[in-house]
């Protein structure tokens, strides 16, 4: 339905967030292992991915529609966004600090500070989404809620 | 998302640097030990970290200890002439332990353990957070 495709991304935003911050805590969990380089998301090419895989199953959706009664089964399309985000989980430069003696590039400042700034956009995502959803109760209680 | 697979990975890690803890602190505790079970003087006890895979679709990827290292069974040999282990030469075998070594080694597990903890804390927050959508 139209109303929810605004609410349909921010959905989104919020798998991928949710998956980095997997990926960091699992940084900060091998901060002592040796030889262990940190990944993150790329949160734009994740994002970028489960929007083209979602387009992809409303496309499929729309065939199988129109298709009616032909029985053909719907393409796990959603599934495909999910392995979209696992894909763009990579080593990261930019999370990583001077190699020790046992070969571990993971610091843990700068994981920290990438933890808690996706907390807060996961948080934000979650508060835009609340108010959409309110903006919708509002309007289906013809104002009165 | 899965916030339990975040949570095992932080777990892991807690867990990890906690066997660190432990294997840390009885080094310190048996750093004049010259009597063991196998014979000889203690050895000093080191574990190796090696990161898991726990959820590939998640992106999750804890730790664990993967084996435990030990010190020399020789240890090192301190002259004390008295002492009911000493040799024929006045040499006893210490463990090869340094207290120096398994301090730092305790503050930096304190110190992974507590970034784990955060992460928990984040965790837990960005659960809430998404419960909040529904209130």
């Amino acid at each position: 339905m139209k109303i929810f495709d605004e609410i349909a991304s921010l959905e989104r935003a919020h798998d991928v967030r949710g998956r980095r911050h997997t990926v960091l805590a699992g940084n900060l969990a091998n901060a002592d292992t040796p030889g262990f380089a940190p990944l993150d998301v790329d949160f734009d090419a994740a994002m970028a991915a489960t929007e083209a895989a979602a387009t992809e199953a409303a496309a499929t959706e729309a065939a199988a529609t129109e298709r009616a009664t032909s029985g053909t089964a719907v393409s796990g399309a959603a599934e495909r966004g999910f392995d979209a985000t696992a894909a763009a989980i990579a080593t990261a430069e930019e999370l990583a600090g001077r190699a020790g003696l046992d070969g571990n590039t993971v610091d843990v400042d700068k994981t920290m500070i990438a933890l808690a700034e996706n907390g807060l956009q996961y948080g934000a995502a979650a508060r835009a989404a609340g108010k959409k959803l309110n903006i919708l109760r509002y309007v289906a209680s013809d104002g009165l809620g | 998302m899965d916030f339990f697979s975040a949570l095992r990975v932080s777990a892991s890690g807690m867990a990890a640097e906690r066997e660190r803890v432990n294997m840390a602190s009885s080094n310190l505790a048996n750093a004049e030990t010259t009597r063991t079970a196998e014979g000889g003087p203690y050895r000093r006890l080191d574990p190796v970290f090696e990161s898991v895979v726990l959820d590939e679709a998640q992106g999750a990827t804890g730790v664990e200890v993967a084996e435990v290292r030990q010190g020399s069974a020789e240890g090192r040999p301190v002259y004390l002439p008295g002492h009911p282990d000493a040799d024929q030469h006045g040499f006893v075998r210490m463990p090869d332990v340094s207290a120096v070594h398994e301090v730092v080694n305790l503050l930096s597990a304190q110190r992974g353990y507590e970034a784990n903890a955060s992460a928990v804390e984040t965790t837990k927050t960005m659960a809430q957070r998404a419960l909040d959508i529904i209130r």
